[in-house]
């Protein structure tokens, strides 16, 4: 049940991606109105495959959730749905079609992902359990979500320029925020993955403290996100300062989150030694 | 609504550009008190309704009536009378419409398909206000009223469902467009006017109008920067030409349209420029030719420039996706021309369903009154009210399918037609009581 589930909410996703991107395409309301119905439509089946898993609800599931492969992948798909759902409540509203268009097919793509996982048995070993590594993986989680809509609008910020430059008809550039809103969004969204972020680690930092007595046991997992987080400072600095802009910064972001990315699929999927890897 | 109301056929008399040049259309071109005057005339020869439409692309005189053509020939005797344009000098280039033709029409024209810019805006202004003239002067009734409102409620819907008006095909207004697609907010924007242009001065205008926060004027001639300021924007700074580049340091949209052999902005100061503003997107829009800037600015980075072939050839483009978008447009005109003519030919049916609700409350109101004296007088006025208002429900209930009915009949696409009349008749009642 819980796996028909959640392929019902993959393909509700896939459909709310194709209606998505084919409404800025087309610049049909039509389409855009499907788009949001379906993809809050494909939370109820999402909701209640989460909910068949790990009913009743209790501290240890919770644990539970964020440290198995596939509860990983849920958390972090739920949390995308959770953001997405609050563009479209913030001032953000407006633009929610084209981020959509980059989000919604990102989140078809995780939990098309995780499905072979679900099955599997593996988790994150850490040699402790403290119900602080459940607040630590959420934040982290968050902070990677934040930088992932930084990367969609600079995506978006990369394309417009690139019409504006060609000098094509106005049809769909008519359909996108402006420049200068998208490079707001991008500056607001990696400072919140910074902040999260940030959070993220100093808890783990934290939790290695109390179990380990040492701030960094040097394994590769832990570089890695010392590693991502180096970047997506770096992300901050340079839109902060401006000297360097829009569309360069924007590549940068680009580049570098898919090195986070790269990052993050190695030491949480692939990588399978070690301290804080998923065995 | 009187009997006399309902059997009007509605017409139109006109010339528009696509069948008379500019000379012949100004002749039927009535001033204020003319087009009165006209309306007034008109409606002693016999024309019930009238509507005088004149904007620069058409003149058209939107009537109903219960003889059709003979309204017409009388619009078309009283144009030429006021016009001093004789018949055999108009005749080909004047159209006359009936009925559904009419009626499509005036719908087309309000969705501006009939126009010579598809999508433009302005049609339906001139429309409404020629209507509003002619409601004042008590010249439409019943069928033109409908039917005015209709087109405005179409050309509404043409608007909002396609994509028909979406896309600007003024120069001008293609580079607004473009500074908001590269700006949030233009009102904290400065823009630079180069050189006093008639197209750059129209650019200006555009970008003042639409919130652009502060403009400086660079021009050889400091008059003339005077006058645009005066006209365009008061509190404009004015540099003389040679200060243009150092005044662009400051400035996030600069429109160029200055008479010059030389760039006024090359490559390198350009790149000083962008240096000394920091890295924040700058929008040019060459429209001089020879070309004030030199192309290669294009490639730096956060600079974009357009000249006029690229705003031109935006506009073609604009222009193409209009058309493509004509055919959906036209349909929706249809099927609202088909809805209206279906009201229209129920109207025939008025006169009876007024007979019919007017017979039925006279015999509920006497009933009423009878009982109210004798077998009811015991009530309070609190019961006999609610005895009044149980009968008005049966009789608003009982007359419903039938007049729903009568409705269809009259539009004679649903009515029966046989060899036996009485027995159709027959039929016919028992159908109207029939859910």
């Amino acid at each position: 049940m819980c796996e028909l589930l959640f392929i019902l909410s993959i393909v509700l996703l896939a459909a709310a991606s194709a209606a998505c991107v084919y409404s800025l395409h087309a610049d049909s309301g039509w389409f855009h109105a499907h788009a949001r119905r379906l993809f809050y439509l494909s939370a109820v089946p999402f909701l209640g495959a989460g909910l068949i898993r790990y009913y009743p609800f209790g501290l240890r599931d919770f644990i539970n959730i964020v440290s198995t492969i596939w509860g990983h992948f849920y958390v972090l798909a739920f949390f995308l749905y959770l953001l997405l759902a609050y563009l479209d409540l913030s001032r953000w509203k407006a633009h929610w079609r084209p981020i959509g268009a980059v989000a919604l097919p990102f989140i078809t793509v995780v939990c098309a992902l995780s499905l072979p996982f679900m099955g599997s048995a593996r988790s994150i070993q850490v040699g402790f359990a403290n119900h602080l590594l459940s607040f630590h993986v959420i934040l982290a989680v968050v902070g990677e979500l934040f930088f992932f809509f930084s990367f969609a609008g600079s995506l978006l910020g990369l394309y417009l320029e690139r019409r504006l430059k060609r000098k094509t008809s106005l049809r769909l550039t008519g359909n996108l925020p402006s420049l200068e809103t998208i490079d707001h969004f991008n500056t607001w969204s990696v400072t919140r993955a910074v902040f999260f972020l940030t959070a993220g680690l100093v808890m783990g930092i934290a939790l290695v403290w109390i179990n380990y007595r040492t701030l960094f046991l040097f394994s590769l997992k832990e570089t890695m996100m010392y590693l991502s987080w180096v970047f997506i400072v770096i992300i901050l600095l340079l839109r902060r300062d401006g000297r360097l802009g829009m569309g360069r910064v924007n590549a940068v972001n680009v580049l570098l989150f898919a090195a986070v990315i790269a990052m993050y699929v190695a030491s949480n999927v692939i990588m399978n030694t070690g301290f804080h890897s998923f065995r | 609504m009187s009997g006399a109301d309902t059997n009007r056929e509605v017409l139109l008399v006109g010339i528009s550009h696509k069948t008379a040049p500019v000379e012949l259309r100004e002749c039927f071109s009535l001033d204020g008190d003319r087009s009165r005057l006209f309306m007034e005339r008109a409606a002693s020869r016999g024309v019930e309704e009238i509507v005088y439409v004149a904007t620069c692309n058409r003149v058209e005189v939107y009537a109903a009536a219960k003889n059709p053509r003979a309204a017409a020939a009388a619009i078309l005797d009283l144009l030429e009378e006021f016009s001093c344009v004789p018949a055999a000098e108009s005749g080909g280039a004047v159209y006359k419409k009936y009925s559904r033709e009419a009626v499509a029409h005036l719908l087309s024209v309000a969705s501006s398909l009939d126009s010579m810019v598809v999508g433009e805006n302005e049609i339906l202004g001139q429309l409404r206000e020629c209507y509003k003239g002619a409601v004042r002067d008590k010249r439409t009734g019943p069928v033109l009223n409908k039917l005015f409102h209709q087109a405005f409620r179409t050309a509404k819907r043409v608007r909002t469902e396609t994509n028909i008006a979406r896309n600007p095909l003024s120069i001008a207004f293609i580079a607004v467009e473009l500074a908001r697609s590269i700006f949030e907010d233009l009102s904290k924007r400065k823009a630079l006017l180069v050189g006093a242009g008639e197209m750059g001065e129209l650019i200006l205008r555009y970008l003042a109008k639409h919130g652009t926060g502060d403009v400086v004027i660079a021009n050889r001639s400091l008059a003339n920067a005077e006058r645009i300021a005066r006209e365009i924007y008061a509190e404009a700074h004015i540099v003389p030409l040679e200060d243009a580049p150092a005044a662009a340091r400051e400035t996030d949209i600069i429109v160029t349209s200055v008479s010059s052999r030389d760039f006024v902005f090359t490559a390198d100061s350009a790149r000083e420029i962008m240096r000394r503003r920091g890295a924040r997107p700058l929008f040019l829009i060459d429209i001089a030719v020879p070309r004030n800037i030199d192309p290669a600015v294009a490639e730096l980075s956060d600079i974009f420039l357009y000249n006029i072939d690229d705003l031109k050839s935006i506009a073609d483009e604009n222009l193409k996706s209009r058309l493509g978008e004509v055919e959906l447009a036209a349909r929706m005109v249809e099927a609202d021309a088909r809805e209206f003519m279906e009201w229209h030919e129920g109207l025939a049916a008025v006169p009876a369903i007024s007979r019919i609700q007017e017979k039925f409350e006279e015999i509920r109101r006497r009933e009423l009154d009878r009982y109210r004296k004798k077998r009811l007088k015991h009530l309070s006025d609190e019961d006999f009210h609610l005895v009044e208002e149980l009968t008005n429900q049966i009789m608003t209930k009982t007359l419903h399918n039938p007049i729903t009915h009568l409705k269809k009949y009259a539009d004679g696409t649903r009515g029966h037609r046989g060899e036996h009349p009485l027995e159709e008749a027959v039929r016919i009642i028992m159908e109207m009581f029939d859910k």
